[in-house]
């Protein structure tokens, strides 16, 4: 069906309508929201919020955009959300000054698949996860970063420099592994 | 995109992150979206009982009104009847020295009708038709002195007993009117221009059923989802928040001050019924958390409204309590009814309904796709249904009446015109002071 006729349905209130559209992003957007948490629950507890907030939000969206990138900017909207909620989170998402690691500039070859790689960044402190997720995956400015997670820009770039380092050294110790792995099977 | 090798291929390679969700995730949106539907069901069954019941009452009182008139009226019409027949023919019932037998009220609403007639015709038919009276309707010629006392203080007592109504005024004059045309009256006896200056004296006094007044409230404003339940917008929630497992993102509209001013004019109903209508001026508030503006520049979403609010940041930085300001004007109808019969003090239990049209508003919105508040009018459902109620104490004196005590409203009408988000109703309550000028 046609994205506008979709939406239109949809606004309409028809049921067959929405699961179409829900079908339709559904499998990216549970990735977007694993990407930001910690367990496969955690993730669909986001990614039932998020559809839920986008169906009842539906009439905000004036079409003049793409309807995935909409969907998506709520949904990440909604997993800082749930994050910031969640008590179990907020010692993680809490900043200090304390550098914990040092930066890297290094570019690292990246022979990971995709859940493999979501893995990985999913073993970042919950903090360094979301700016990580936030600046190199979807793109944002340090100073929108700063405004969402309230902190400053500052913040936001040295947390991001110490969340790639411990990343990077995490890919190449993995691919090192790898390497180990496939000598020995040799 | 960016310059970074690293970044370019990480966003690449979770571009293709994606996984099948559980069933029970398509379940329950679905249930969330249609949870909505579900909640104004019994909202709809409270107006729908409660709407017959305040209409039915108030019908049963307006009816019992009504009837209680109609009943005074026709025992003055027997009793002016009675009058003019003891007038006119008094002098003949005294020679004849007969008795009449007039117990039954059927027969007094015959002599009644007859009478009626015969006041009208001419003066040398009368005797013929009281005799007819007599002989049709069983009013024997023998009348004693008694009966004819007992007729005499009846009349006399209905007399007395409708002083200053409206109704014996018109009757007895009525009826007098056309005794004096028909030319068969004796004198009146001293008795009657008694009774005749007091019906005067009463006249004059006549209340007006129409009063004027002024009423203000002043109290607490919340938005409510339901009558029960408090609304809570999908809005960010603070750094230093923690959630409800289930229900995670909701963030309180807190409640507010709210007060309303106007002028009203009141018609009484009945002794203890008035109903009353005017023009209010009402101020209802709520507050949000926010952070502070942002340029509109920095989000390319699909808004067209500004400014934009951030979300509350958290405790570490700066933010404000944001007030949501609405202002309306409201037509009212209210119907007051009294407890009590103290002229002193009265209790009175007010009930009704408003009609409200939204003037201007800066309420913030929240849009979940750019995690903003913004201002938008156009997202309001601008012509509002209240229901409201009040128990009111009453002091008069000298000829006014105030009236205070607790009211309650409810907003029937959603405030946000989409129906696919949480509906949001008005609830206020506070203390009202109402002042009726000359309560007489």
């Amino acid at each position: 069906m046609e994205e506008s006729k979709l939406l239109k349905d949809c606004l309409e209130g028809k049921t067959s309508a929405q699961h179409e559209l829900y079908m339709l992003y559904v499998k990216s957007m549970l990735g977007l929201c694993y990407r930001y948490t910690k367990s496969m629950e955690d993730a669909e507890d986001v990614l039932q919020e998020g559809f839920i907030k986008v169906f009842k939000n539906l009439h905000q969206f004036k079409g003049s955009g793409e309807m995935g990138a909409w969907i998506r900017r709520i949904m990440v909207n909604t997993a800082i959300n749930y994050l910031k909620s969640q008590s179990r989170y907020q010692y993680d998402l809490s900043f200090s000054a304390e550098s914990l690691h040092p930066v890297s500039s290094e570019n690292p070859e990246l022979k990971l698949d995709a859940k493999d790689l979501a893995d990985l960044i999913r073993q970042l402190p919950i903090g360094y996860q979301t700016i990580f997720n936030l600046y190199a995956i979807e793109g944002y400015k340090h100073a929108e970063i700063g405004k969402i997670m309230g902190i400053s820009e500052g913040t936001s770039k040295s947390q991001y420099a110490r969340a790639r380092a411990l990343l990077i050294t995490w890919i190449t110790k993995n691919s090192l592994d790898n390497q180990k792995g496939q000598y020995a099977r040799r | 995109m960016h310059e970074d090798k690293f970044e370019n291929e990480v966003q690449k390679i979770m571009d293709q992150l994606s996984f099948d969700p559980a069933d029970t995730v398509w379940s329950n949106v679905a249930k969330g979206i249609g949870k909505d539907k579900k909640r104004r069901g019994p909202l709809f069954w409270i107006f729908l009982i409660a709407g017959p019941i305040i209409i039915g009452g108030g019908y049963f009182f307006i009816t019992n009104n009504r009837l209680e008139k109609a009943s005074v009226i026709n025992r003055s019409e027997k009793a002016s009847a009675f009058n003019s027949l003891t007038k006119t023919d008094s002098l003949q019932l005294k020679q004849s020295g007969n008795e009449t037998a007039m117990n039954s009220d059927l027969k007094k609403d015959q002599i009644v009708k007859k009478s009626a007639q015969t006041l009208n015709r001419p003066v040398g038919r009368i005797n013929e038709d009281r005799a007819l009276m007599h002989s049709d309707y069983g009013i024997n010629a023998r009348t004693t002195e008694h009966s004819k006392e007992e007729i005499k203080l009846n009349s006399e007592k209905n007399e007395s007993t409708l002083a200053g109504s409206e109704t014996i005024v018109r009757t007895d004059s009525s009826s007098t009117e056309k005794s004096k045309q028909a030319g068969a009256i004796k004198q009146p006896v001293a008795g009657d221009s008694v009774a005749h200056t007091q019906i005067a004296k009463n006249k004059d006094k006549k209340p007006t059923k129409w009063k004027i007044g002024f009423s203000g409230s002043a109290g607490i404003s919340e938005l409510h989802q339901d009558p029960v339940n408090q609304a809570y917008l999908f809005a960010p929630v603070t750094g230093t928040a923690t959630g409800t497992p289930g229900n995670p993102y909701h963030a309180p509209v807190l409640s507010g001050f709210s007060f309303s001013a106007g002028g009203f004019v009141s018609r009484s109903l009945s002794g203890r019924l008035s109903i009353s209508g005017g023009l209010n001026y009402h101020y209802y508030s709520t507050k949000t958390d926010i952070g502070g503006v942002i340029n509109n520049s920095t989000y390319n979403n699909n808004l067209a409204a500004t400014p934009y609010y951030a979300p509350a940041p958290s405790a570490n930085d700066s933010s404000h309590s944001y007030t949501n300001q609405y202002h309306f004007l409201e037509l009212p109808v209210l119907i007051d009814f009294a407890l009590n019969k103290s002229k002193d003090i009265s209790v009175i239990w007010e009930a009704g309904f408003s009609f409200s049209y939204l003037v201007s508003t800066n309420a913030l919105y929240y849009d979940p796709a750019s995690n903003l508040y913004y201002k938008n009018m156009q997202l309001y459902n601008r012509t509002q249904w209240n229901v409201s109620t009040a128990l009111m104490m009453g002091l008069n004196r000298q000829h006014n009446q105030l009236l205070f005590g607790p009211q309650i409203q409810y907003g029937l009408s959603n405030l946000l015109k989409s129906s696919a988000v949480d509906p949001q109703h008005f609830f206020s309550y506070g203390l009202k002071i109402s002042f009726i000028l000359h309560n007489k």
